[in-house]
């Protein structure tokens, strides 16, 4: 037994319910008596126990009185709100949405066949990216937000880092092709991190979904102009 | 359908909300004025989880047993609060300087000086950590009921508890004065 183990297992030596589950009975045995004749771990027991009392004793206030009526009534007369987060509509879209990349063209590295692999863009270049969202169920006029990760574009939109449409997403897979502008400097090897969401009925969710650039080599080694990468999302 | 059929039936009712969420107000309010800090921030949180259960009645109605339910909801409305507001105040994201306005905006003079202490401390932790050390050590959440609010496996919360706890100990163990001294500034 040492002040290593104590220290790790603190919170399982505090907690009764741990006693032979995390922690074997005859461990906590030993780490007792080590406790007992360590000065170190007496210590920090004892200002473990402090805290846990005085976690225990802290009491929030009371909601003030007439509040709670009030925060009730005024939820009833707002408008459904337009940017929320549904965290508990979890499982209405199907977890899995997959975000398929096309790297339909590496201008920056087209005539070249030799190609030296190269972990950062010395320069930007353009390409597509095509999402793939499935959906359990048609969803007429729904609105579709992407965010675009830094150092990425669309291509002929400069300004904007995010956008939204309505779009009618069908049951099962919708493709979406992006012409993004990637600026220089980007490293590769990271994956780019878009983050789509989805608002139908006033129900919203949030993806992020991430894309794997390819480095040019492996890219010529997938002996096709195009190479599909996809991942998973989150 | 059932969906909006259950919508219909239930909203002939027009108390129904307030009947079924009147009675976990109390417990919601506590929970968020511990995520946020300040008792007029907390009813802000409240008043946009009540709007959202409100514009899903449906699930509201359909949930079994609502504490731990309400719990999730206001834990998920507070992160994507917090990720909102981080976009927000990208300038602002210093911690120290969010712990200073906290306690510059804060005069609880009838909240003991413990009381302050650990709501400060726990603005020092992060979000997640946060959620952990105020359901678990305040509220008396089991690590297994947590992973159903926050949607993580206990193997995680339990290691996030380990690391929150250490850092609060360690906020902690600050002389009472020094927060003291802080608030007066
Ligand atoms: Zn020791």
């Amino acid at each position: 037994m040492n002040c290593e183990f104590i220290e790790q297992n603190i919170n399982e030596l505090c907690d009764q319910t741990a006693i032979g589950q995390e922690i074997s009975a005859e461990q906590q045995k030993q780490a007792l008596e080590h406790i007992e004749t360590c000065q170190h771990c007496k210590i920090a027991m004892a200002e473990h126990q402090e805290y846990l009392l005085t976690m225990r004793q802290f009491t929030a206030p009371n909601l003030e009185a007439g509040v709670s009526a009030k925060l009730l009534r005024n939820a009833k007369s707002q408008p459904a709100p337009q940017h929320h987060n549904f965290g508990f509509m979890k499982g209405f879209i199907a977890a899995s949405v997959f975000f398929v990349a096309l790297f339909s063209a590496w201008q920056f590295n087209h005539s070249d066949t030799a190609a030296i692999p190269q972990l950062v863009s010395s320069e930007g270049f353009s390409t597509e990216v095509t999402l793939v969202i499935y959906v359990p169920e048609d969803m007429p006029n729904a609105d579709l937000k992407i965010t675009l990760p830094d150092n990425v574009q669309l291509a002929g939109l400069n300004d904007l880092d995010s956008f939204s449409w309505p779009v009618d997403l069908k049951q099962g897979a919708n493709t979406l092709s992006l012409p993004i502008e990637v600026a220089a400097g980007m490293d590769l090897n990271k994956a780019l991190s878009f983050m789509a969401n989805i608002n139908y009925k006033n129900k919203q969710k949030d993806f992020e979904l991430k894309v794997n650039l390819i480095t040019p080599q492996v890219q010529t080694q997938s002996s096709v102009n195009s190479a599909t990468l996809h991942s998973t999302t989150v | 359908m059932n969906q909006v059929l259950s919508f219909f039936i239930k909203s002939g009712n027009k108390h129904a909300f307030e009947a079924t969420l009147a009675p976990h107000m109390d417990a919601l309010f506590k929970v968020a004025y511990q995520y946020t800090g300040q008792k007029s921030d907390a009813e802000d949180l409240i008043q946009d989880l009540l709007i959202d259960l409100y514009a899903d009645q449906a699930k509201l109605n359909q949930v079994k047993t609502l504490k731990p339910w309400l719990m999730r909801c206001l834990y998920n409305k507070f992160i994507d609060q917090c990720r909102r507001d981080k976009k927000q105040k990208m300038n602002d994201s210093l911690e120290q300087s969010n712990i200073e306005n906290l306690t510059a905006r804060q005069h609880h003079h009838d909240e003991s000086v413990m009381h302050q202490q650990v709501l400060i401390g726990l603005q020092t932790l992060s979000h997640n950590q946060r959620a952990i050390v105020s359901l678990h050590d305040i509220e008396g959440y089991s690590l297994v009921e947590l992973s159903q609010i926050m949607d993580k496996p206990v193997g995680t919360l339990k290691s996030d508890l380990h690391r929150a706890r250490t850092k609060l100990k360690n906020y902690l163990k600050l002389q009472p004065s020094d927060v003291a001294i802080r608030q007066c500034q």
